[in-house]
């Protein structure tokens, strides 16, 4: 209650947002062609930039207060988006019903996460964190998991939470690059990347779709609608993915690459 | 969380004025003949329907004994009201739905996606600098890391959702 009329009279916070929305819509969406594929920059992700340089300390325009204002504010503000999510799904319900299967099975894809971190993780020197930051993307669920299975303040949790800041730091704005300069070498249809584009983040998903619907502007519609049912869908299944086969799996890719690269069990390890 | 709910119509009504006004930028760029006040306008109604979704959805949550959160009612709600009739089959029922789910879409679909995405990032950047600190604890290493979790993601569905795409003949 307090924190909500706190937020609501934080004039300031409203203003700047409110210019930050117009100064970006302006710039508008632009596609930059490099040797290396094409990267898509929009609105939004302007926003998260220069949002986050107003708001260095050394320009002392925000306070601390104010930025947990703000951050509060997202919650709510989400909410008219979250409402138009659900008018992208439904005109295509029965298009998406057809995608079940594609849909459905591509939510193991996020298994992709241990095979790609974990020996990395491990070959520079992390030991236990590795695990809690590798077995998944480090959103609010995950969150929930490893403080109920290890604790926030273990190994495991310190890593997550590595993850998770980073996340919410640059998650979005690194999607839409990697989707942008993806979508552009043309190997992968465009309707499974907007698979893809479902991680259980709004912001990550959103800055996917919106990188593959510049690329692919005729498309946009299904895109959107594939995005936004993934996300739904990891939503749903996403802690139980962690829980039953991505923890399980990281663990073990753990303990492999630690004899790869110690020659000895891992001493700390659990059961 | 119990939100007040005449704090939550207030936040709404400010995110929304943002809403509008890029909204209207983009579809001025669209149609560089329309006036930036007249599209201001005509996405008002398609912001008020979602309005009526997040507050069934925010009672939902309040009311419904599910440990669900108020955005999976939101989403849902929105969802099932937007879905056209069954193809192909003219009975009542499909005809209701197509013309109410249209009407929906008619007015919804006035409000850009995009436009609705920037003033969430706005306040979501205007509050990481707090962060900042906590990422340079945590180190080099794990944003290392943290970029491989984000591409191992991305490519293993990708790869996956291709596959079945491929083998089932719908690409």
């Amino acid at each position: 209650m307090e924190d909500s009329l706190r937020a609501l009279k934080n004039v300031k916070i409203h203003f700047l947002a409110l210019v930050l929305t117009i100064v970006c819509e302006f710039l508008g969406t632009k596609i930059i062609k490099l040797p290396i594929g094409s990267i898509v920059f929009f609105p939004m992700l302007y926003a998260i930039v220069l949002g986050l340089l107003i708001g260095l300390p050394r320009f002392g325009i925000l306070s601390l207060p104010d930025q947990e204002d703000s951050s509060y504010l997202i919650n709510l503000s989400v909410m008219l988006l979250l409402a138009r999510y659900g008018t992208l799904v439904g005109p295509n319900f029965f298009k998406i019903i057809n995608s079940g299967l594609a849909l459905i099975l591509q939510e193991f894809g996020n298994l992709g996460t241990a095979v790609c971190a974990i020996p990395v993780a491990v070959w520079i020197g992390l030991k236990r964190e590795a695990v809690g930051a590798g077995f998944s993307l480090a959103r609010e669920g995950s969150l929930a998991l490893v403080s109920e299975v290890y604790g926030l303040n273990s190994p495991e949790g310190r890593g997550l939470m590595g993850v998770y800041i980073c996340g919410t730091l640059f998650g979005s704005i690194f999607y839409g690059l990697m989707a942008s300069l993806v979508a552009s070498w043309g190997i992968f249809s465009i309707e499974a990347q907007a698979m893809a584009a479902g991680t259980g983040s709004a912001s990550m998903m959103t800055a996917t779709v919106g990188a593959l619907q510049a690329l692919h502007p005729e498309k946009a519609e299904i895109i959107a609608a594939y995005g936004a049912a993934s996300n739904m869908l990891t939503g749903l299944d996403g802690l139980y993915m962690s829980l039953f086969i991505g923890l399980p799996m990281s663990n073990w890719l753990y303990k492999v690459c630690y004899r790869v690269k110690y020659g000895v069990k891992p001493e700390d390890e659990k059961a | 969380m119990k939100i007040n709910l005449w704090h939550l119509l207030a936040i709404l009504t400010i995110s929304a004025v943002m809403v509008l006004c890029g909204n209207s930028i983009i579809y001025v760029k669209a149609h560089p003949d329309a006036s930036y006040v007249d599209s201001f306008v005509r996405a008002i109604p398609g912001i008020l329907i979602l309005y009526i979704f997040i507050y069934a959805g925010v009672l939902c949550k309040r009311y419904i004994p599910l440990q669900l959160p108020a955005a999976a009612y939101i989403v849902t709600i929105g969802c099932i009201l937007s879905i056209p009739g069954v193809p192909g089959s003219t009975g009542p029922i499909s005809q209701f739905m197509n013309n109410f789910s249209g009407t929906i879409m008619k007015y919804v679909g006035e409000v850009n996606f995009m436009a609705l995405t920037t003033p969430v990032l706005a306040y979501a950047g205007l509050s990481l600098a707090k962060d900042l600190p906590v990422l340079k604890k945590s180190g080099w290493k794990l944003v290392v890391v943290s970029m491989l979790v984000f591409i191992g993601t991305y490519l293993g569905s990708i790869l996956i959702a291709d596959a079945v795409l491929r083998a089932t003949g719908q690409i």
